[in-house]
């Protein structure tokens, strides 16, 4: 009837044209996969490189800066772009490049450990609330509600009135009001996969719960954390600079991008330069970090999601 | 019987209720029961003795926690929000004109902003992928993330530096009506605006994405509706419903913006009251007015789920 | 016999290409003609949905579309013909409700949420006014009775989620319905849908088939329902028509080989018990469609294959009958000889065994969810009552043995399955593994027990961690349940069970997204069996399967059970699979047994009146075989009705006595139970269901209060 044998029942099904995981384009090189990357996503890429531009100048700002951010020249203050001073001086005659170049770092160190400590006090709280449910869950998410209705500003400007104004306090503060938030987040992805049949698996294994917790489900929540991590950064900046701004944790004459604005605010009839170097180094950093944690997300997620709440 | 969505908004109520205890908690913890004594702190290390003990015996400090956390909540039911220092007086009248100058602010700023920001998040996301969307998408984006300080700058610098138009501060005595002062307004009313609008524009875009992809656009679509009709019948009426919610609680986010507006302009609000009371250490004056911003905040949040909860079919029979 | 009738549809070499070069459809041409049904039939990622939205002209996402798809004028007329391809936005619009209409899978999400029923039709209606001569509202209310739904003009003021699932699809298919139109298109319209519910759509969609003069297309995966519903089938196959012919000779004599393979894979509940035959199976899966091979696409899984077959690409050949063309060189001899069959030697050695102690026993199980809820919280009236989701089920597992339990979801049957695996918490009675008795929740069972009882779940996509690889998966469950110490004796072990399910070493380095569903499931069982178990629980294992993977995984139970001895409780809403792997059966209805007994007993007379029509919603894969209809009357209510549980709906409804006594529980012959009031000589009078002709009268309930 045939020619031919009959294929075997039985044998592995499929085996000889099931293929390894698929990827879109197998054959590209990482630098053309790079590029390809590159090309679809232009504006992240020029965000990442600006927020790189700024990296460098918190880690060596000395060898960046043409001027000492504190030496004074009255003679040539509230100036305008010079050869000497590129981008101008302030009310005291320093130079505002130089200031803005010697800032990045407190911004950067503060906002980041914030934004870091935040979200991993955050993905604690969720993960604990969300895996273990139950009256727990219910006490934590209604403080988390409580303390999601003040603004956050409100908030952190409560907590450094009371550890007084220092950079620990504002790095704490703004830790302390970003937990809840991200504490929501991560409780509703492990929600999402908290029913799961392997979670199921895995109980009837016997596995505690912290071998549940820790190998089941942040593996597969790794990309809402990373994403709140980068979304959070940029809203600790903003925090920051405001705290600066208000003349909190931070003093002359320190070159603090929100103090200099603050400073800047009587003399923007006379000098605006004054005010607006710092305010477009704020802009440049916080918008390239947002444009870059959104392409993060959008690659992550596949869609940009809005769910951003601060 | 009563109607489902008015038996939802009680029990909102009282969850309300609940949150604000927390959170009269959450105030009265950081600002009072903190272990520091409360009187050094707040007249510094060079106090005299009897001054100390003025003080304490004014604030009740020499009482227990607890109790002093019941007497405050119980003053500040009946209206009385206790007395500062730093103002030499009453808290409560003071602060009734400053809430006034900041809601009238508040208003004029969301007025302003929210038919924008809808226009523009419905704009963005009917037309999700091309130009008009990636430019509102990234604009508001920026909006989003930038200090309010920045655009205040912004803003001074191009509409009362270079043009002229508007008086950079807005300046002026804390009882004056603010709408005598329309033009030391708009500065502010727009900073605030920004901040704002940029928010409900990106959450209103998403909104509406998610709602064109649902399948029942398609049912409209493919019964033979025009475009315009499967967008403002079929889409708008679902996409908006939870642009309300976002709006209301944009509430949040305008108290705390307001904080910086504020005091860049010099205006007279609930916010610069705050940050004196930060700082001079006028702890009365801290915790009266965050409580005051708190239940702002959370009756706009209770009326943000009422109203979703009135318009939303789902749960309103 | 339809071929009188003139084209509505033509559809010329179409093809269809999605991004990264994914052909979903190549070179299909076929014609539908008005009047007719044509059943569009294939597994998943077989191009049947695509083609729905080609015959609309509404393919979000392709790249490249050749060919042309013709949509005549009404009555099939020359004029007004439409190419659906060319078309532009506003000529498609034109078309779009008055001439074709569309109903899909998911009628909750087909319905705008913020609109009542009757807006939502009327807008329908509108855009054909003129039939609609007393006015749009007297018209909409038409349609609603024409879809047969019982209180339209309260359904018009209603809003979509206050209907339930079939009500909705109705709504749906009326407003399909609203202008007439020539060319209908019904996409999975009862996917998704329960079992009785799924029976009464298609009783509708067959009485509208006598009553509008459209071509309907109906497209669907299963087999079954294409045989009761299609004039006509096209069988589907990686993007092709790979046969297409009138309903009988498709079913009779099948001629190409996927399709063959595909009837033989169904298991039937028409035939002998099944427990006898393994079922057949096609190995391998639906090559990927960014695959071109050279030859017949069918080519890795066939049977028939010979050299002409790689290197050639067949056509569709007519087969002996006029009009029926089959995609194979070879279709003659698949037609006569069929896909080959092996037997089954599973009672030779395992099966139950009698009289030996049950492996596991459970007495009075029950589950609740929520508690009693008074109007002011601890005084006044009652406003609601716990759900009883399990109230009081019994049962015994022998060794070597399969309980099926089967019945409609919200039934209790998979909240049985969670309190037994220790995953619910039950409100009462014991459950006992042996001598020992088990705890009730899994974090307090002894590790022996926690081996000796495992569970295989309904996903294949969420039981597997995505983020571990295959290896680890089973290494991690080899570990903690077989106790291996040494990495070596585990890597021995887990290349072991792989193997035993089908799958060899190899799949060790693999992460799940990178196997088939089938290949997910059988990892799933393999990590099941890492530490010998007695008993395992299987959760409807296979309702997210295809056809032919279906039959693979129950292959590999019953197979299993034969070699280790292993007894199952096997949940399934599915009657066929149910008959196929259980030695013993037991019907849920509203966390009640309704009838229990051994599977010959339960399926054949006498039955339960529940039992009966469970079976009855089931199509047989088969156009000559007529089911009787029995239907149930109204939805399942959401408290419990007094007396007999299964009152509201029960198509033998006797009278008063069902709505006041709880019912008796009558036991037939060798353990057969059955609660019903109905005397067993009585229902024992019933004829079978499955009759070749049926002239049997169809016993349909009305909904009782």
């Amino acid at each position: 009837m045939t020619e031919e044998p009959l294929p075997e029942h039985g044998r592995v099904p499929g085996e000889e044209y099931v293929k390894e995981g698929r990827t879109p384009h197998p054959g590209l090189r990482p630098l053309a996969r790079w590029r390809e990357f590159a090309a679809r996503h232009g504006l992240t890429v020029i965000a990442l490189l600006i927020v790189s531009i700024f990296v460098v100048f918190a880690l060596i700002p000395h060898y960046l800066a043409p001027h000492p951010p504190n030496r004074l020249d009255v003679a040539s203050r509230l100036q305008g772009p010079s050869a000497q001073y590129w981008l101008g001086t302030d009310n005291l005659g320093r130079d505002l490049l130089s200031r803005v170049i010697h800032g990045t770092r407190g911004v950067l160190v503060t906002s980041g450990t914030a934004a870091l400590l935040g979200v991993i006090w955050g993905s604690l709280v969720g993960l604990i609330s969300g895996y273990i449910g139950g009256w727990m869950d219910e006490v934590i998410m209604r403080v988390v509600d409580a303390l999601l209705s003040l603004p956050s500003i409100l908030l952190a400007l409560l907590l450094l009135a009371r550890l007084g104004p220092s950079r620990v306090s504002i790095v704490l503060g703004i830790a302390i009001v970003y937990t809840p938030g991200v504490a929501r987040v991560v409780r509703s992805a492990v929600l999402a996969i908290k029913n799961s049949e392997f979670i199921y698996a895995a109980r009837l294994r016997g596995e505690s719960t912290l071998y549940v917790l820790l190998q089941e489900i942040l593996p597969n929540i790794w990309s809402p954390i990373v994403v709140e991590a980068s979304v959070r950064t940029s809203y600790a900046i903003l925090l920051t600079a405001s705290f600066g701004f208000l003349g909190l944790g931070v003093q002359e004459p320190e070159p603090d991008w929100g103090l200099m604005v603050s400073r800047a605010r009587d003399y923007i009839q006379v000098s605006p330069w004054m005010a607006l170097v710092p305010v477009i180094a704020i802009s440049l950093l916080v918008v390239s970090l947002s444009v870059a944690a959104d392409g993060l997300r959008e690659r992550i997620a596949g869609t940009a999601l809005d769910t951003t709440s601060v | 019987m009563i109607p489902s969505w008015a038996r939802f908004a009680l029990r909102r109520f009282g969850l309300m209720f609940l949150t604000l205890f927390l959170v009269t908690l959450a105030i009265f913890g950081i600002v009072s029961a903190m272990p520091a004594d409360a009187a050094q702190f707040m007249l510094g290390q060079h106090a005299t003795e009897e001054a100390l003990a003025v003080l304490r015996a004014r604030m009740g400090l020499d009482l227990p926690a607890h109790i002093r956390y019941v007497r405050w909540l119980g003053d500040a039911v009946r209206g009385d929000l206790g007395w500062s220092p730093y103002l030499g007086g009453e808290i409560t009248p003071v602060l009734a004109v400053r809430i006034r100058n900041s809601l009238f602010m508040g208003a004029l700023g969301f007025l302003v902003s929210m038919p924008i920001a809808i226009l523009l998040g419905v704009l963005a996301g009917v037309l999700a992928g091309g130009f008009v969307d990636r430019l509102i998408s990234i604009t508001s984006l920026a909006g989003l993330s930038l200090p309010e300080f920045v655009s205040a700058v912004g803003l001074t610098l191009i509409l009362s530096t270079w043009l002229g138009w508007l008086p950079p501060s807005s300046l002026m005595a804390a009882d004056a009506y603010p709408w005598q002062n329309l033009n030391r307004l708009i500065l502010p009313a727009l900073t605030v605006t920004l901040a704002i609008l940029a928010y409900v524009a990106r959450m209103t875009r998403g909104s509406v994405i998610d709602v064109m992809n649902q399948p029942y656009i398609r049912t409209a679509r493919l019964k033979g509706l025009p475009e315009r009709v499967v967008i403002f019948k079929h889409a708008l009426r679902n996409a908006l419903l939870p642009t309300i919610t976002v709006i209301f609680n944009s509430m949040g986010w305008l108290m705390g913006g307001l904080v910086i507006v504020e005091t860049f302009f010099a205006y007279p609000g609930v916010a610069r009251l705050l940050l004196a009371g930060v700082e001079r250490n006028d702890l009365p004056l801290l915790q009266a007015t965050t409580l005051v911003i708190a239940v702002i905040t959370l009756s706009a949040n209770f009326m943000a789920d009422v109203a979703y909860a009135f318009l939303n079919p789902k749960v309103r029979l | 016999m339809t071929n009188e009738k003139p084209y509505q549809v033509q559809i010329e070499d179409l093809s269809l290409t999605y991004p990264g070069g994914v052909e979903a459809l190549r070179n299909i041409s076929l014609n539908i003609h008005s009047g007719e049904t044509l059943g569009v039939v294939g597994e998943s990622g077989c191009g049947k949905s695509t083609l729905a939205g080609v015959l609309v002209g509404d393919v979000p996402g392709a790249r490249n579309i050749s060919g042309s798809v013709i949509l005549r004028g009404p009555g099939g007329s020359e004029e007004d013909s439409i190419d659906m391809l060319t078309a532009s936005r506003s000529a498609l619009r034109s078309v779009w409700g008055i001439r074709v209409a569309t109903v899909y899978q998911d009628p909750q999400a087909s319905l705008n949420p913020s609109y009542k029923i009757g807006d939502q039709i009327d807008e329908a209606v509108r855009r054909r006014p003129e039939l609609a001569p007393d006015g749009i509202r007297e018209r909409t209310l038409q349609l609603l009775r024409r879809v047969r739904i019982a209180a339209p003009e309260d359904t018009t003021q209603r809003y979509p989620h206050q209907l339930s699932g079939g009500q909705q699809q109705r709504a749906v298919i009326a407003m399909a319905l609203a202008a007439n139109p020539d060319l209908l298109i019904l996409d999975e319209p009862t996917t998704g849908l329960d079992v009785t519910t799924e029976a009464r759509i298609l009783d509708l969609v067959r009485e509208l088939q006598e009553e509008v003069n459209a071509a309907i297309v109906f497209i669907t995966h299963n087999l079954a329902v294409i045989a009761q519903i299609a004039d006509r089938v096209a069988v589907m196959y990686a993007g092709e028509v790979v046969e297409i012919g009138d309903v009988r000779s498709i079913f009779h004599e099948p001629s190409a080989p996927y399709t063959a393979g595909l009837l033989s894979c169904i298991p039937r509940i028409d035939r002998q018990s099944g427990v006898e035959y393994r079922l057949r199976t096609i190995p391998g899966t639906v090559p990927s469609p960014d695959e071109q091979p050279e030859g017949c696409l069918f080519v890795p899984r066939c049977p028939f294959v010979v050299q002409h077959c790689r290197e050639n690409h067949p056509e569709l050949f007519e087969v002996a009958e006029r009009d029926h063309r089959a995609r194979c060189f070879r279709a003659e001899e698949v037609r006569v000889t069929g896909w080959p069959q092996e037997r089954l030697e599973r009672h030779e050695n395992g099966g139950p065994e009698n009289g030996g102690a049950p492996v596991l026993e459970g007495e009075g199980v029950r589950k609740e969810f929520g508690r009693t809820a008074r109007r002011y919280a601890f005084f006044g009236p009652i406003v609601s009552e716990p759900l009883k989701a399990v109230d009081g089920v019994s049962f015994l597992l022998g060794k070597g043995e399969t309980l099926g339990i089967v019945g409609e979801s919200g039934s209790g049957k998979s909240t049985l399955l969670n309190v037994v695996a220790g995953l619910e918490k039950p409100t009462g009675g014991v459950l006992r593994m042996g001598d020992d008795e088990l705890e009730p929740m899994v974090r307090q069972r002894s590790r022996i027990m926690l081996q000796r009882m495992q569970m295989v779940f309904q996903n294949p996509d969420k039981s597997l961690n995505p983020q571990h690889t295959v290896g680890s998966i089973m290494r991690r469950a080899v570990r903690v349940l077989d106790r291996q110490s040494s990495r070596r004796d585990r890597r021995e072990r887990v290349a072991d069970l792989l193997t035993r399910v089908g799958l060899g070493a190899h799949y060790m380095r693999r992460k799940p997204s990178a196997l088939s569903g089938g290949e997910k499931q059988r990892v799933a069982v393999a990590r099941a069996l890492a530490g010998h178990p007695q008993v395992v629980l299987a959760d409807e294992v296979t309702s997210a399967l295809d056809v032919s993977v279906r039959a693979e995984i129950l292959n590999l139970l019953n197979d299993l059970q034969a070699s280790e001895g292993i007894s199952y409780l096997f949940v399934s809403h599915d009657m066929s699979a149910i008959r196929h792997v259980s030695h013993r059966v037991m019907v849920l209805y509203l966390g009640l047994i309704m009838e229990m007994g051994q599977v010959e007993q339960v399926f054949e007379p006498p039955y339960h009146p529940y039992t009966e029509a469970l079976m009855s919603a089931i199509p047989a894969p088969d156009p000559d075989v007529k089911t009787k209809r029995i239907r149930l009357g109204g939805e399942l209510p959401e408290t419990r009705p007094t007396g007999c549980p299964f009152h509201t709906r029960c198509p033998r409804f006797l009278g008063d006595i069902c709505v006041q006594e709880a019912p008796p529980w009558q036991t037939a012959s060798n353990g057969h139970g059955i609660y019903c009031h109905i005397p067993l000589e009585e229902l024992a009078n019933i004829p079978p269901l499955m009759q070749r002709d049926g002239e049997e009268e169809d016993a349909v309930a009305v909904p009782r209060g």
